[in-house]
């Protein structure tokens, strides 16, 4: 049999107690003390010495269980929550380790009679439990403390005791179970139903068949049900429980908060169970004895950060709700010698509001491999139900309540605009009625395990740009994520604008505080959504005097104060500069009237698009790389022939967004020629190329915030004045399944890792 | 213990004054109200009985100290005229109690034979045998004389030059509390075939707690050392210790069992299954009774008085129990005889000192105030109880309970004289049913004496 039970070190005099009163019955069960906590170096001796004594056969330290991310695991967790969190992993460890009959048992229980009666009955039964109640009272305080507020709200089982056979069938799934869930939801919630370890077993008799609930009055005796449990002492000094059953442990619960001794002093007020006193006497001797007050009021190591900061439980309920946060800090007690970490970020930036974060996991869609394609494409289908039901992803960020200065920022991040959303005459006319990009968005399903379509806009919905107030909030929203700017696209065929209205409102509108620049996104206009590239609905005219007409039209924007610039020179980027008959010449005119203009001399960059790689072939200033462009299709990342389709038509090119950030991570090397770098947080077309676009699959904040933090550093490196642009492709282009702006699968999550990477810049 | 009783203390008064500022002065008088009374319990759950002192370290010794050749001196007719070894616990001339009392007697009785009476008593007053590797230093007293203090090995080698000249007749154990299990040993050693008398004035030989009361508080049947009652008990940290110490003792030296009582020496045969000595009774006192008498006012109260001291262990909660109870109740007078006593509107105070020039001063007040049953409520077994024969002796009807040792002993034997209730709920029933007042009226109309103590043995 091994007896185990978990402390924090200032538990260490209850738990000798424990052991010492155990072996005097028991000198062949072996007893492990699992510590939660680590030793105060002042008194590393001392403790050395107490570890080392023969009543202890094992001393375990709860980093060294296998638990993945220990440290995070820990911060979750109050110091009360994580010593009962510990158990569920340490039964299961010593399970694997093959041991068989094992007992847990709080350290606040003392042993007065042998448990020799448990051992056997582990020969039978897989799981022992012990009930808080085993009778009831019609006393109304005795309701309303031991049945309502005790153990309907706590469980109906005491886990202060538990014990198992992991041979037994049972035993081991309940040891399974049962850890499983320690680990993600050991904590007292009261308002999720949760209340750490106890609550759970709830649901054990239920679960497991091979169970034994222990109806013998004589285990577990303790406040809460003394008023139906008389002791005595029989004339060989034997304590009963209720005549006739010996008193096996007696649990000595509220010691240090002095509950256990007041509710002791009132239920034996005038002359009942006063040998419960006589108990509590007796315990608070031993207590003396083993050094309690030397021990007992020692702070738990994992109370503090590690420069002695009080870690309050508010903190760590907000670390334990976000997977982000748990993903930037994964030490979060490291505070840098308190100049950083989790603890510099609670004070500068953690949410304000009291509005509690509602974020809940939610289980990932898993890739599972099936045989026949009806089972596949019923895969697919549950997931879309699934995601439509319960859409929020483990790494969804709820609204925070924070926000970061683009002026602190080393890095300028600007995000691509597509100021689409909204109905305009065109559009009407060549799409339909009040046709916007929402159609294209909404109409993608997805087409194999795990694609996450379609991607369903968060707190904008599906917004009409005609609204002011959304490009009020877009705004807003940029600023207070960090963004410096954005890149409107500008559409301009020989004079004819499409899609101006937001951009052309922006400029009216000086409350609009927020730096932008244009691109020129000089295509033809063509039938693409509806694959019909070649059914051109409106053409690009390129030519000397479509040049000076262009840069002429832009004048007004050019002027705006909010107009990004480098130095004096307004930056200008062309989406297809291979698309102009004469670039270098279009270069010079452009250059030409801005100067004679009094606009400054315009700085030009060249979207790396369609194989244009150098700027300086069309004679531009610099280049903007516009992923996936160019090489980010390489065949190396493409993962398709790996997926099961639930489409057999379906043709899209599937590349991993995993591979394709490390590739991305690996690109150190500085440019031959000015260059800016650009991310997406995902990327998926399947909206407007059903069954034709291209596909990152797998794309989550969590690798975006590798990619972004990539190109920063690269940036920093490569560009030292106030050029220091990173781009994001996009704010909002749904129908390419990217955005920057909120979603229903993983909320802020792409905004607040934008801010987060930023305000984590540091000078190379 | 202070430091949790103080911490305890300022918790409660923090949660007051928040109660106080929260909730108003209303909530506040109740939640003082409601901590008075229930201050009596928690002051019981955090009490300390007074330190156990087996490992106390000695004091520097300052008295007047005998060396070799001094204490030959003062000694020196013990070499030629017969003497007893006594040793007990104290200054049996100068510190009042029964033990010493029975020592003083013993003295005077001895002398009167022509005998010596050496007395040895440990310079440090403990509550426990002495489990120090401190050395001694002891105290003599030659007939009552005191002689000054002395090395307990100068000691030794003293008693063992006087004792080779042959002139030992006995060694009394009155008391052994104070005394190194190991120096009685050495001290037996000499005895040869001089008789060794152990005296059961109580059951200190038994555990240091010599009244057994667990924790204080309940007659504990003195069970197995290792068994859950000792291992609760304040008392039960060194009685393994100690009773394996006095187990040893009896088992090595051929020692008789004195015993004030037939109870107490059956009780203390059962607790040491390893004694095959002899056992004697021979009681502290006895009674010659006098003749039969009646009280005849049939329409006076029944007078009922609790006699002694007001401790715990005599049965004084119950008393007040039962006072409190019935205080008011025409059928019953209360009254409390004793030289310490507790104001109460529920009975009357009789102030009563005995001491060895007054010994009957106890029974005179009884009788004199007419006292119709003595309330003789004893929790621990007693091995005699004076009390009971002073009562007896001034015709009062007994009642006691089962755990009273040889007071229920003998009514049990003498079922005319008083009566065994179960428990406290059996009395406060009998009180209330009135059965008491019949039980009394039969003893009354059959069986009343009165009695004298002869305390010749």
């Amino acid at each position: 049999m091994i007896v185990f039970t978990s402390i924090t070190l200032n538990y260490l005099p209850k738990a000798k107690i424990l052991a010492k009163t155990l072996k005097q019955f028991h000198p062949d069960w072996e007893f492990h003390l699992l510590i939660s906590d680590r030793i105060p170096s002042k008194m590393a001796t001392v403790f050395t010495e107490e570890l080392n004594q023969p009543h202890f056969d094992k001393v375990i330290w709860i980093e060294e269980l296998p638990i993945e991310n220990v440290k995070s695991w820990i911060f979750k967790h109050t110091v009360v929550e994580i010593c009962t969190a510990v158990k569920g992993p340490y039964l299961q460890y010593l399970a694997d380790q093959g041991h068989e009959k094992i007992m847990y048992i709080d350290p606040d229980i003392a042993i007065f009679n042998p448990l020799s009666p448990l051992e056997d009955w582990l020969d039978d039964y897989g799981i022992l439990l012990a009930p808080h109640l085993l009778d009831y009272t019609d006393n109304p305080q005795s309701i309303q403390d031991n049945e309502i507020a005790g153990t309907m709200r706590h469980g109906t089982f005491n886990l202060g005791f538990l014990a198992v056979n992991s041979a037994l069938e049972d035993g081991r799934r309940f040891i399974d179970w049962w850890a499983a869930r320690l680990l993600k939801y050991c904590y007292a919630d009261y308002e999720r139903g949760l209340f750490t370890d106890q609550k759970w077993v709830d649901l054990a008799p239920s679960f497991f068949e091979n169970l034994l609930v222990i109806r013998d009055p004589g285990y577990d005796v303790a406040s809460w049900n003394l008023d139906c449990r008389h002791l005595s002492f029989d004339e060989k000094g034997t304590l009963l429980v209720n005549r006739d059953y010996p008193l096996r442990f007696y649990h000595f619960t509220g010691y240090d908060s002095g509950a256990g001794m007041n509710v002791i002093a009132s239920l034996t007020a005038g002359g009942a169970n006063t040998i419960a006193n006589e108990l509590w006497d007796w315990y608070i001797r031993q207590l003396e004895v083993n050094s309690h007050e030397k021990f007992g009021k020692l702070q738990s190591f994992y109370e503090t950060y590690d420069d002695g900061t009080k870690i309050e439980k508010d903190m760590r309920v907000l670390y334990r709700e976000s997977p982000d946060l748990q993903r930037i800090f994964p030490n979060p007690f490291d505070t840098d010698q308190g100049k950083g970490g989790y603890l510099a970020w609670w004070h500068k930036d953690r949410p304000r509001s009291k509005q509690k974060s509602i974020t809940q996991p939610v289980a990932q869609p898993v890739i599972v491999q099936v045989s026949s394609h009806e089972k596949l494409q019923a895969q697919v289908y549950r997931d879309m139900l699934q995601s439509e039901r319960n859409d929020r992803d483990e790494e969804y960020v709820p609204m925070l309540d924070q926000s970061f200065n683009a002026a602190d920022a080393l890095v300028k991040l600007i995000a691509f605009y597509l100021p689409q959303y909204h109905p305009f005459p065109e559009n009407d006319e060549w799409w339909g009625k009040g046709f916007t990009e929402w159609i294209n968005v909404t109409r993608a399903v997805p087409q194999f395990p795990g694609h996450y379509q379609p991607h369903l806009p968060g707190e904008l919905g599906f917004y009409d740009l005609r609204l002011e107030e959304v490009h009020l909030r877009q705004i807003e929203l940029a600023k207070q994520y960090g963004l410096y700017g954005f890149a409107y696209y500008h559409y301009w065929f020989a004079g004819k604008r499409l899609m101006e209205m937001p951009v052309d409102r922006f400029i009216a509108n000086k409350k609009m505080d927020f730096p932008f620049l244009l691109v020129w996104a000089n295509e033809n206009w063509t039938r693409r959504w509806d694959g019909l590239e070649n059914d051109i609905l409106i053409a690009q005219e390129h030519s000397a005097e479509s040049d000076s007409a262009f840069i002429k039209d832009l004048t007004p924007y050019l002027r705006d104060d909010r107009y990004i610039r480098i130095g004096d020179r307004p930056v200008g980027i062309v989406y297809r500069a291979d698309l102009l008959p004469e670039p270098k010449a279009t270069a010079e005119r452009w250059r030409e009237y801005c100067i004679k203009n009094g606009l400054g001399e315009p700085y030009l960059i060249a979207a790396q698009t369609f194989g244009l790689t150098d700027p300086r072939s069309v004679g531009f200033d610099a280049a903007v790389q516009f992923p996936p462009h160019n090489e980010w299709h390489s065949p190396d990342l493409m993962i398709q022939d790996s997926l099961e389709l639930a489409n057999p038509d379906f043709s899209s090119l599937i590349f991993s967004y995993e591979k394709m950030i490390e590739f991305q991570e690996k690109q150190r090397k500085s440019s031959p020629f000015p260059l800016y770098k650009t991310v997406f947080p995902s990327w998926d077309s399947e909206p407007r190329k059903p069954g034709r676009g291209t596909i990152y699959a797998g794309a989550k904040p969590s690798l975006y915030r590798r990619w972004l933090k990539a190109a920063c550093n690269w940036t920093l490196e490569n560009h030292k004045g106030d050029d220091r642009f990173v781009f994001v492709n996009a704010w909002n282009e749904w129908a390419e399944g990217t955005h920057l702006e909120p979603d229903r699968r993983f909320g802020y999550a792409n905004l607040f890792t934008s801010m987060d990477v930023l305000r984590s810049l540091k000078e190379q | 213990m202070a430091t949790y009783r103080t911490t305890l203390f300022f918790r409660r008064a923090k949660k007051a004054l928040k109660v106080l500022r929260e909730k108003g002065p209303q909530e506040f008088y109740n939640r003082v109200k409601d901590f008075i009374r229930r201050r009596g319990q928690i002051e019981i759950l955090t009490r300390h009985t007074a330190p156990l002192e087996y490992d106390r370290v000695p004091v520097h010794f300052a008295g007047k100290k005998l060396d070799h050749d001094m204490l030959l001196h003062s000694l020196e007719r013990l070499k030629s005229l017969p003497f007893s070894l006594a040793l007990s616990q104290d200054d049996y001339v100068h510190v009042v109690g029964g033990v010493q009392l029975k020592l003083a007697d013993q003295q005077r009785e001895m002398n009167l034979h022509g005998q010596a009476y050496l007395h040895l008593s440990p310079y440090l007053v403990r509550n426990t045998l002495d489990f120090s590797d401190q050395p001694g230093v002891m105290r003599l007293t030659l007939d009552g004389q005191f002689l000054g203090y002395v090395d307990d090995e100068t000691l030794l080698s003293m008693l063992a030059t006087l004792i080779g000249h042959g002139t030992l007749r006995s060694i009394e154990l009155h008391h052994l509390m104070g005394w190194k299990p190991g120096y009685i040993a050495h001290i037996l050693d000499m005895a040869g075939k001089s008789p060794i008398h152990l005296w059961l004035h109580d059951f200190f030989s038994i555990c240091p707690n010599y009244v057994l009361l667990r924790n204080d508080r309940e007659y504990c049947h003195a069970p197995d050392p290792q068994s859950n009652a000792c291992k609760v008990c304040y008392y039960g940290s060194i009685r393994p210790l100690h009773y394996q110490a006095i187990e040893n003792l009896i088992q090595r030296y051929p020692i008789q069992a004195v015993a004030p009582s037939e109870f107490a020496l059956e009780l203390w045969r059962q607790k040491f299954p390893v004694f095959n000595g002899e056992g004697l009774v021979i009681p502290n006192a006895t009674l010659v009774w006098g003749d039969k008498f009646t009280s005849t006012d049939k329409d006076k109260a029944l007078r009922v008085a609790f006699v002694g001291y007001p401790v715990m262990h005599k049965g004084w909660q119950t008393w007040l129990n039962l006072t409190e109870k019935f205080g008011q109740d025409p059928r019953y007078e209360f009254f409390h005889f004793s030289a310490d006593w507790q104001r109460s509107p529920n009975f009357e105070k009789v102030s009563v000192i005995v001491n060895p020039q007054n010994r009957s001063a106890m029974t005179d007040a009884l009788h004199d105030n007419e006292i119709d049953v003595a309330f003789l409520w004893s929790i621990c077994p007693e091995t005699f109880s004076f009390t009971l024969y002073e009562s007896l002796a001034a015709g009062c009807y007994v009642v006691t309970n089962p755990a009273s040792g040889n007071i229920q002993s003998t009514i049990i034997k003498n079922p005319q004289i008083g009566i065994v209730y179960l428990n406290e709920t059996e009395l406060v029933q009998a009180f209330e049913e009135g059965s008491v007042l019949r039980s009394f009226e039969y003893f009354n109309f059959y069986d009343r004496r009165l009695a004298k103590i002869s305390i010749e043995n």
